[in-house]
C-alpha cells in the first residue's frame, strides 16, 4: 500500500478517538511528573497552600497530596512508568519525584497516609531501587521491582 | 485524670474499635514476575517475596508481623476499588537502528504499526520516546545522539498518527543500557529507542 494512503487510513481510524478525547487535555505541563488517568468523583489535590479538584487528564506535580472522598477513586501514571491508584477515603503524599538518569538524579518518595492504594514500580525503581522511599504511618517499605497493595488504618 | 483511668479508656477504645493496622501486600507484576519487599520500622523487619502475602503492623513501636497468605477474596474486598482505579500498566516497545545510521531496521519498521495501535487503544494516551546509545564515545555527545534518535522517531510516529502534543522525547544517553558494558564498548542492543505508551 502506498505510504500516503496508509497514513490517511491511520488518520481516518484515529478521528473518532481524537474527537472522543478532546474533552481531556492532550498536553501535559512541562514540569508535571504524572497524569491523572482514571477518576471517579471526587478526588482532590492539595498543592502548595491551596487545593484543586482532581481532573481527568490533569497533571500531578512533585509535592502534591492526592486524596479521595468516601466514594472517590483516582489513578495516576507517572512519567517514569510508575502507576499508583487510590481507593475511597484515601490519601497519599508525593514528597519527591526525580527522574534525570543522565545526571544520575533519581528518586521517588511517597507517604501512604490513609485508606487503600495500589503501586506498580516504574523506571526509577529499576534504575535505582534504593532511591524509592515508600512509607506508611507505621513502616517504611523497601522494594525490588514490584507491585504492591497498601492499606493504612481500618 | 488518673493514669489508671487513661489506661482503661485506652483498652475500651481498642476493644470497641478495630485497632488501626498498616498492611502491605505483595502481588504479581503485570508480566507475571514477583518482586521483593522489605517492610521495616524501628522495632523490626519482615521480607515479602511470594505473591499474595502480606505484612501487617499494629503501630510504630511493635515489629511488623511475619508474612501471612492473603486470599483472593480478601484482596477483592479490601482493595477492589483501588484495583479498579489502577490505570493499565505502560506498554514498552524497543526500536533498533541499522549500524551507524538513524534508519530503523526492517523488524523495527514493522513494529511502528503496533505502537500506533497501542496508543489508539488507550484512554488519555501519551507516548514517551527515550533515546539510548552504547558507551562508544563521549557521554555528552551520546546524550545528544540519543536525543536526535528519539526526535527522529517522534517525527515518524506523528506521521503515523500519534498526536504531537501527546508525545515527548527524552535522552538517557549511555547511562541506561540493556546490556551493561565497560566504557567505549560497541553494543547493538544498547543503540536503541524505547517507546513507552502510557
Amino acid at each position: 500500500m502506498p505510504i500516503l494512503i496508509r497514513i490517511l487510513l491511520i488518520a481516518a481510524l484515529a478521528v473518532p478517538f481524537i474527537v472522543g478525547n478532546s474533552v481531556a487535555r492532550a498536553e501535559l505541563a512541562e514540569n508535571a511528573i504524572g497524569q491523572i488517568k482514571t477518576l471517579v468523583s471526587g478526588a482532590s489535590i492539595r498543592r502548595g497552600d491551596g487545593s484543586v479538584d482532581a481532573e481527568l487528564g490533569g497533571p500531578v506535580f512533585e509535592g502534591d497530596v492526592l486524596s479521595t472522598d468516601s466514594d472517590g477513586t483516582v489513578g495516576v501514571t507517572f512519567i517514569d512508568g510508575t502507576v499508583l491508584s487510590l481507593g475511597p477515603t484515601s490519601e497519599i503524599q508525593i514528597d519527591a519525584f526525580i527522574f534525570e538518569p543522565q545526571e544520575k538524579n533519581l528518586g521517588f518518595t511517597a507517604k501512604f497516609l490513609s485508606g487503600t492504594a495500589t503501586y506498580l514500580s516504574g523506571r526509577i525503581a529499576k534504575l535505582a531501587p534504593d532511591t524509592v522511599n515508600l512509607s506508611t504511618p507505621f513502616s517504611t517499605i523497601g522494594i525490588r521491582g514490584t507491585r504492591l497493595l497498601i492499606k493504612v488504618g481500618d | 485524670m488518673e493514669p489508671l483511668s487513661i489506661f482503661l479508656l485506652w483498652i475500651a477504645g481498642a476493644l470497641l474499635l478495630d485497632t488501626p493496622t498498616d498492611t502491605v501486600v505483595l502481588v504479581e507484576d503485570p508480566d507475571g514476575k514477583v518482586g521483593r519487599v522489605v517492610v521495616s520500622n524501628d522495632a523490626g523487619t519482615q521480607v515479602l517475596d511470594a505473591a499474595n502475602t502480606k505484612v501487617t503492623l499494629a503501630n510504630r513501636t511493635s515489629a511488623p508481623k511475619p508474612p501471612q497468605v492473603v486470599s483472593a477474596k480478601e484482596i477483592a474486598t479490601v482493595f477492589g476499588r483501588a484495583l479498579d482505579a489502577a490505570p493499565p500498566p505502560p506498554e514498552h516497545f524497543t526500536l533498533y537502528f541499522e549500524t551507524g545510521t538513524s534508519t530503523l531496521t526492517a523488524e523495527s519498521q514493522a513494529r511502528l504499526r503496533e505502537i500506533v495501535t497501542s496508543f489508539d487503544n488507550r484512554r488519555l494516551a501519551r507516548a514517551t520516546i527515550t533515546g539510548h546509545t552504547d558507551t562508544v564515545g563521549n557521554a555528552d555527545r551520546n546524550y545528544e545522539l540519543a536525543l536526535r534518535r528519539a526526535d527522529a522517531i517522534k517525527v515518524v510516529l506523528v506521521a503515523a498518527g500519534l498526536k504531537s502534543g501527546s508525545v515527548s522525547t527524552r535522552s538517557h544517553g549511555e547511562v541506561d543500557p540493556v546490556v551493561p558494558t565497560a566504557d567505549n564498548v560497541s553494543e547493538p542492543e544498547n543503540r536503541r529507542v524505547e517507546v513507552t505508551i502510557w
